[in-house]
């Protein structure tokens, strides 16, 4: 079969990659922070933040979507604030990274997370006897050790932004060359008669991008080391 | 070197109380596993806080619960010397030496790079990965590391545990030469009594998180025998 995709297919996967990168690289410095925030400093409700950093992991993506519209949407929280600001926000790219930012953020720190916890933490004692203050640590020690763990979840964050659709429908809807993402896009052809075929063009367009996301994080995670004792 | 310390640190079921002063430039604490020592030298370097007490190094109190300092440990200027030597995976040999000496304001800088990598012999392993050093090597480095951060004192906490007698012989004269060139003071922590002559003008005996005795390291050994 050949794989055929229209121009409107191209927007829809040019904007899925935009989407997921935008995603990715917004959320990876607050990513970055609450992993840290979680494994080394001492702040009080550590459970109760843990678990809302966790908690888009285990609600439904829809339920995700709706919290965001109570959020940003016209009569919303914010909404009188981004009105005045004149700023737009509910179905536009915009929301659609916000979607994908807040339902791939858990994933994101929990890599992280994982990364910081394996570091030794004589290495960080080490560094601080040396002369090191608090951001220095963080930027000559902690992150080198555990760039593995942050490009494992800056990976994972990716694949799950470029799969995102509970969420950004509810928020962003489904406008072809606006909002309408790969995932948005099948939907769309499924519900179409005779889109089968084009369906399944993105789909395999999908598991390509997927598989190249990870081929690119294996092979940039062995020229890193871990933080392992020397 | 004049260092004054009084310190309390409850740790679940253990205690540690240490009180002394210590003038001398090489001073031992012996004591066997559990009697407090690597306590001690965590409370010493900051990296652990006291219940309550002061420690006053040189005149300048480093931590003084009553009048609320607790000087941290990256400006103590106390340098540290760990079992294993954790040297930084993803630095060479020469940025993990350079890596004190450059947090190091100028005008403390009193030791030369160059002195520290001749006396320690390090020249041919500067451009190596820190993953391929031999035991030795890597204590080496990290000795070197700790004394180019210029300490007004060293804590060495059981540096020699661990490798084998022979290993042991080959680095002593190392650290001893780089003590006379430097004239650092010195906390050298060990449960070998071997060790603490070799390296030590007198000693703390502490064991189960209390200082016993006080004497010169000839009239522990002495006594030993």
């Amino acid at each position: 079969m050949m794989l055929s995709l229209t121009p409107q297919d191209m927007e829809a996967i040019s904007l899925s990659v935009k989407v997921a990168t935008a995603a990715t690289l917004i959320s990876l410095p607050f990513g970055f922070a609450a992993a840290y925030a979680l494994v080394f400093a001492r702040i009080p409700g550590k459970p109760v933040f843990e678990g809302l950093v966790n908690l888009p992991l285990v609600l439904p993506p829809v339920v995700v979507g709706y919290l965001l519209l109570l959020l940003f949407g016209r009569s919303g929280i914010l909404g009188p604030v981004l009105q005045f600001l004149d700023i737009r926000i509910i179905f536009t790219v915009k929301a659609a990274v916000i979607a994908s930012a807040v339902v791939g953020f858990p994933l994101l720190v929990r890599s992280i997370r994982i990364g910081m916890e394996g570091i030794d933490k004589q290495f960080i004692q080490t560094a601080q006897s040396l002369g090191a203050g608090g951001w220095d640590r963080v930027f000559s020690i902690i992150l080198p050790l555990c760039a593995r763990a942050v490009l494992a979840g800056m990976t994972l964050m990716f694949a799950r932004s470029l799969g995102e659709f509970g969420a950004t429908i509810l928020v962003a809807g489904n406008i072809p060359g606006v909002t309408q993402t790969i995932p948005l896009a099948i939907y769309e052809y499924t519900n179409t008669p005779g889109g089968d075929s084009m369906a399944l063009s993105l789909c395999l367009v999908s598991i390509a991008l997927s598989f190249i996301v990870l081929l690119v994080s294996e092979g940039s995670s062995r020229s890193l080391r871990t933080g392992r004792r020397i | 070197m004049l260092l004054e310390v009084n310190v309390n640190k409850q740790i679940d079921d253990f205690n540690l109380h240490a009180e002394f002063k210590v003038s001398g430039t090489r001073c031992g604490i012996f004591g066997s596993s559990g009697s407090g020592k690597s306590t001690l030298m965590h409370i010493l370097a900051g990296l652990l806080e006291p219940d309550s007490g002061r420690i006053v190094l040189d005149g300048i109190p480093l931590f003084d619960r009553e009048n609320k300092i607790n000087i941290p440990p990256q400006q103590r200027r106390v340098g540290v010397v760990f079992q294993h030597a954790h040297l930084f995976p993803h630095l060479n040999v020469q940025r993990n030496l350079l890596y004190g000496w450059r947090r190091t304001a100028p005008a403390d800088r009193e030791i030369a790079p160059e002195s520290i990598i001749e006396i320690l012999r390090l020249s041919p392993l500067l451009k190596r990965s820190v993953t391929t050093l031999s035991g030795g090597e890597r204590q080496r480095v990290a000795l070197g590391r700790t004394v180019l951060a210029c300490p007004r004192l060293l804590l060495m906490d059981e540096p020699l545990t661990g490798l084998d007698e022979a290993l042991k012989m080959q680095i002593i004269p190392y650290l001893q030469e780089v003590l006379n060139s430097f004239r650092i003071p010195l906390l050298f922590i060990s449960h070998s009594l071997q060790e603490i002559e070799m390296m030590t003008d007198d000693v703390l005996v502490f064991s189960d998180g209390k200082l016993r005795q006080h004497l010169p390291t000839e009239e522990l050994i002495a006594a030993a025998r």
